[in-house]
C-alpha cells in the first residue's frame, strides 16, 4: 500500500488506465486460455458447470477483460511500473485464483471444479494471466497514453483558463 | 550589473521558468553508504528521456548537477564520460543548464565539509568544468549552503554527521569559501557567468512570549543567514560574530569574506517547502509548522537583507493530488512580490521526476518514492506537470522584470 501510495493513486493527465487494462486483459488471456485448454482444466470447468467448452472460453475472455479493468482501477499509476509490474500482476493472478475457482465457483457448483492436473492447470492459468498482465500493462500503457502537448494555446485564454481551473485542485 | 527587460545581454531576456533534476549525493551511516539520487531516480538510465521531458513541458532552464563523487575522482583527476554525453545533448535540445556543482556531498577523497582543503579543491573542479564546457553560463556553486552545513554538522544526518556548533561553523565557513572561490574560478573562464546561489528559505517562529524561546527563535533566524552573509559580505550581528569566533572562525577568515568585492552577477535563489517554517515550542524545541507566512513573506526578508535579484529556485509538495494547487499558490506569491517591487526573475518546480527517501531527509536508504515530481519514476506525467505546462503557456510572455525596464544593482 505504501508503494502504491508513493506512486500516487491518480492516474495522471495523459493516462488511459481503463483502456490499457482492457487491452492488456485481452492479450494476457491468450496464454492463459492455452494453458486452460492443454491442461484439461477447461473440460473440467465445462463439466462442473454443465456447459459447452466454448462457453467456458467465451466467459473466461469476458471475465479476463473485466479483470484487466479491475487491475487498472486498483493499481492505477503503479501498474505502469516496468520493473515491479510483473509482481503486482502475479499477485493479482493468485488472488483471482483464490477468489474464483477456489471459492466462488465451488460455492456455485457445490463441488471442486477441477482436480489433479486440471486443478494445477486452473491455478497456473490464473497466475500466468496475472503475470502476463503485469508484464505487458506498462507497454500497452506507453502505446495508448495521451501527450502533454494537447494544451490550448495562450491566445485562447477562455479555453486555457478553463483547463487551468480543472487542474488547480484544492 | 544592469539587467534590461528584453535585453539578451546577460542571456536573461525572458522570465526564467525552470525545473531541476534531483541529484543529492551525501554519505550516511558514517560514510559507509553514499546516497545517489541520480541512480535512485533512474536518471542514469533515462537521462535522454528526462531532457526531452523538459522541452515537452515548454521549459528552457534546467537546474542540473553532475554526480560530483563520480566525476571528481582525485586531485586534478576527472571522469567526464557521463557529462560528455549529457551536456552536448542538453545543448542540442536548447536547454540552458543552471549547473549545480555541489549538492550536499563531496567525493570520498575530500572526506566531508570539515576539510579545510575543500574550498581550493572545489575551485579546481569549477575551473575544470568551465574550461570543458565553456558554453555554460549559469552556475549554482554550492546548493543550499545552510542546509548542507546544518544537516552535516549540526543535525548529524549526512557526511561528517556531527552535532556541534563548531562543526556547523566550520562547515559553513568551508561551503561559503568554496562558493566564493568557485565563482572566482569560473569568472576567469567565463567573465559573463551568472550565479544563482540557491538557499533554503527558513523561518523560526517562537510559540509564546517567553524570553528564552524568543531568544532561541531569534538566534535561529540569524543563524539561517550566516552562509549567505559570508558569501555576500553582509556583516553579521555582534552576537553572531561572537558565535562564529567562539566556534572556530578567526577574525582574519571573517574579514576575508567582508573585504571582498562580491560578484555583481550573483542572484539569490530562494527555495521554499511547507516544512521550511518551524516553531520553537514551549520546550524550546523545533517543530515543523507547515506553511504559515508563505514564500512571499520569507523571500521578502531575504531580499531586504541582500538586495539582489531573486529567483524562486525550488518548491514542491508531498501531496501529488494537491500539487497543482500548491504550484499556483507559489506562482501567485511570485506575481505579487514582483508587483510590489522585488525583482524576482525566475520560478522553479523541483524536481522533474519523483525523488527517493526525501520524506526522511535522506537519512536512510530505504527506497521510498517521494511523489513530488512533475513526472513519476516511470516518466509518466503527474497532474502538476500538466498544470505547470499550462502555467508556462499562459505566462510565456512574462517580462523578466515586472513594472520596470531596467534593474541595476551593485
Amino acid at each position: 500500500m505504501q508503494y502504491m501510495r508513493a506512486h500516487g493513486n491518480t492516474p495522471g493527465p495523459t493516462q488511459r488506465p481503463l483502456l490499457t487494462g482492457a487491452i492488456s486483459g485481452v492479450l494476457a488471456e491468450i496464454p492463459s486460455a492455452l494453458l486452460l485448454y492443454y491442461s484439461g482444466a477447461s473440460e473440467s470447468v465445462a463439466a462442473a458447470f454443465g456447459v459447452e467448452i466454448w462457453i467456458v472460453f467465451a466467459a473466461s475472455g469476458v471475465l479476463k477483460v473485466l479483470a484487466g479493468l479491475l487491475y487498472a482501477a486498483i493499481f492505477k499509476r503503479s501498474a505502469n511500473d516496468r520493473e515491479g509490474g510483473w509482481l503486482f500482476g502475479a499477485a493479482y493472478g493468485f488472488l483471482l485464483w483464490m477468489l474464483t475457482p477456489l471459492t466462488l465457483w465451488q460455492l456455485i457448483t457445490s463441488r471442486p471444479v477441477a482436480v489433479g492436473q486440471a486443478a494445477m492447470g486452473l491455478f497456473g492459468a490464473q497466475v500466468l494471466y496475472g503475470l502476463v498482465l503485469g508484464l505487458i500493462y506498462p507497454h500497452v500503457h506507453s502505446l495508448v497514453q495521451g501527450k502533454l502537448s494537447d494544451v490550448p494555446k495562450s491566445d485562447n485564454l477562455q479555453d486555457l483558463g478553463g483547463e487551468i481551473s480543472k487542474t488547480r485542485g484544492g | 550589473m544592469v539587467i534590461r527587460s528584453g535585453d539578451d545581454q546577460y542571456g536573461m531576456a525572458e522570465f526564467m521558468f525552470a525545473t531541476g533534476i534531483e541529484c543529492s549525493y551525501p554519505t550516511i551511516d558514517s560514510g559507509r553508504w553514499r546516497i545517489d539520487q541520480l541512480a535512485e531516480t533512474k536518471h542514469y538510465r533515462y537521462w535522454r528521456r528526462d531532457l526531452e521531458l523538459v522541452r515537452e513541458l515548454g521549459l528552457k532552464y534546467l537546474r542540473y548537477g553532475l554526480p560530483l563523487h563520480l566525476v571528481y575522482q582525485a586531485e586534478n583527476q576527472f571522469d567526464w564520460s557521463f557529462s560528455d554525453e549529457v551536456m552536448p545533448a542538453m545543448q542540442k535540445l536548447g536547454i540552458t543548464p543552471i549547473m549545480d556543482l555541489c549538492h550536499f556531498g563531496v567525493p570520498d577523497w575530500l572526506e566531508n565539509f570539515q576539510n579545510s582543503a575543500l574550498p581550493e579543491a572545489m575551485a579546481d573542479y569549477a575551473k575544470a568544468f568551465a574550461e570543458r564546457y565553456p558554453w555554460v553560463k549559469f552556475y549554482t556553486p554550492v546548493n543550499e549552503m545552510y542546509v548542507t552545513a546544518r544537516m552535516s554538522a549540526l543535525d548529524g544526518v549526512w557526511n561528517e554527521q556531527l552535532k556541534t556548533d563548531k562543526g556547523f561553523v566550520t562547515a559553513t565557513h568551508n561551503v561559503a569559501r568554496s562558493s566564493v572561490l568557485m565563482m572566482q574560478a569560473i569568472l576567469q573562464i567565463r567573465p559573463d557567468a551568472i550565479f544563482i546561489n540557491s538557499e533554503s528559505s527558513e523561518f523560526y517562529q517562537p510559540c509564546c512570549p517567553d524570553k528564552e524561546i524568543q531568544r532561541i527563535a531569534d538566534f535561529e533566524n540569524q543563524r539561517r543567514f550566516i552562509a549567505l552573509d559570508l558569501l555576500y559580505a553582509v556583516p553579521v550581528r555582534d552576537d553572531i560574530y561572537a558565535y562564529l569566533i567562539d566556534n572556530g572562525i578567526s577574525n582574519e577568515e571573517y574579514e576575508w569574506f567582508m573585504s571582498r568585492a562580491v560578484s555583481q552577477s550573483a542572484i539569490l535563489g530562494i527555495d521554499y517547502y511547507e516544512w521550511n517554517e518551524k516553531l520553537i515550542n514551549s520546550e524550546g524545541k523545533m517543530e515543523m509548522l507547515g506553511e504559515l507566512s508563505g514564500w512571499y513573506v520569507i523571500a521578502e526578508q531575504y531580499y531586504k537583507r541582500y538586495r539582489r535579484p531573486v529567483m524562486h529556485t525550488e518548491t514542491n509538495t508531498t501531496d501529488a493530488e494537491q500539487a497543482p494547487n500548491w504550484l499556483w499558490r507559489q506562482w501567485h506569491n511570485v506575481q505579487l512580490i514582483r508587483q510590489n517591487g522585488v525583482p524576482v526573475i525566475g520560478f522553479t518546480w523541483y524536481s522533474l521526476q519523483d525523488q527517493v527517501d526525501w520524506n526522511i531527509g535522506l537519512s536512510k536508504a530505504l527506497g521510498n518514492v517521494f511523489p513530488v515530481g512533475l513526472f513519476d519514476l516511470n516518466r509518466d506525467p503527474r497532474p502538476v506537470a500538466q498544470a505547470y505546462k499550462y502555467l508556462i503557456e499562459m505566462f510565456k510572455d512574462e517580462p523578466l522584470l515586472a513594472g520596470a525596464e531596467v534593474l541595476e544593482w551593485n
